[in-house]
């Protein structure tokens, strides 16, 4: 009872503060460090590559469980390929593409965490803004990159699409 | 043997008849082909022959696109939908031995009146125009589809090896064959 007394009469919060640090640093040096994943999609899914010189989206949200979202993106110089069959799909838009909120699902942002320039030039925000954003699963205001490549195995959704020119060709 | 099996047969053609049933039928395929050329019947079309569809608008429902597969009847883009087709041409160049090469152009959905074509199969080898999915676009990459509700295109250029459509009206259909060279 005296010690319990005398633990109280000596508690002081930043104590437990440090306490919970101490632990959260012990277990953080216990944990096998990350290794850098291979890219890898869902096996046996042909995957739609997106390509596209720039794309500016608002409100973007990288989530590195799978999704990509954004509230709506002005895209120039898009390219979307599929293959199956024997056969190459490929659909060229020269004019401007604008996109309605849209959702992208691909198992290639899971290795984003290890390699986001894999996705692009990333020309706004910092890569370091983007990355810390997407742990955090925040909204970027406006994401501008350059030179995308995104593969594509799971599908999209956007609310609508304006293709001026669009140019379907199979080869 | 019974006489009446090995003896010649006898008769002439009654004139008359033979021209009634032959008006008559002339007569119900003319007006078939005026009801079709004028949007009132919509007929079927099976269409396994390279061609080059153009419209100035279409406007398609229920739109999918996707690989054709190994066994369709013909391969490139399978594109389903309901749509209206403004200013359709159809043409198709072909090559005549000895008499040279012809362009045959048929021309229907001018004058306000769009071709409607319902349940139409397309495989385009290419495709393209300004195009719109207002009402929003899926993509699929476990089939490789797009699909939308509404799909709005505008100046359409479509290379077809194949065509089918459950029906079709030909509102304001022309015909026109005209030589290659003069084109």
């Amino acid at each position: 009872m005296q010690r319990v007394k005398a633990f109280l009469a000596s508690y002081h919060p930043w104590r437990s503060v440090a306490t919970l640090i101490f632990a959260m640093a012990a277990a953080l040096s216990i944990m096998p460090a990350p290794t850098p994943k291979a890219f890898s999609l869902i096996p046996g899914r042909v995957p739609f590559t997106l390509h596209a010189a720039r794309i500016d989206a608002t409100n973007a949200v990288i989530n590195l469980s799978g999704e990509l979202s954004f509230q709506s993106a002005v895209i120039q110089g898009l390219t979307i390929t599929y293959s199956a069959n024997g056969h190459t799909y490929t659909i060229n838009v020269p004019g401007t593409v604008q996109m309605g909120s849209t959702q992208l699902y691909t198992s290639f942002f899971q290795t984003l965490g290890n390699d986001l320039s894999a996705l692009g030039d990333i020309q706004k925000p910092d890569i370091g803004t983007v990355l810390l954003d997407a742990l955090a699963v925040r909204p970027i205001p406006e994401l501008v990159i350059t030179n995308l490549t995104l593969k594509v195995d799971e599908g999209m959704n956007a609310a609508f699409v304006n293709m001026p020119g669009m140019q379907l060709s199979v080869s | 043997m019974y006489p009446a099996l090995t003896a010649p047969m006898e008769g002439r053609t009654n004139w008359k008849v033979f021209a009634a049933v032959m008006g008559g039928g002339l007569a119900a395929v003319g007006t078939m082909t005026g009801l079709v050329m004028n949007g009132v019947v919509a007929m079927a079309a099976d269409l396994p022959i390279p061609f080059t569809v153009q419209a100035s608008s279409i406007d398609g429902q229920q739109f999918t696109l996707a690989p054709s597969a190994q066994t369709d009847p013909a391969q490139g883009a399978k594109v389903v939908m309901n749509g209206t087709l403004t200013n359709m041409t159809i043409t198709k160049q072909v090559t005549i031995p000895g008499l040279g090469t012809f362009n045959i152009n048929i021309s229907a959905g001018g004058k306000g009146t769009p071709v409607q074509a319902n349940g139409m199969t397309v495989f385009a080898s290419s495709l393209g125009g300004d195009t719109s999915f207002p009402s929003g676009l899926t993509m699929d990459a476990s089939t490789g589809s797009l699909s939308a509700s509404q799909l709005n295109m505008s100046n359409a250029t479509l290379q077809v090896p194949y065509l089918q459509t459950n029906s079709i009206t030909l509102p304001n259909m022309s015909l026109s064959i005209t030589p290659a060279s003069s084109s």
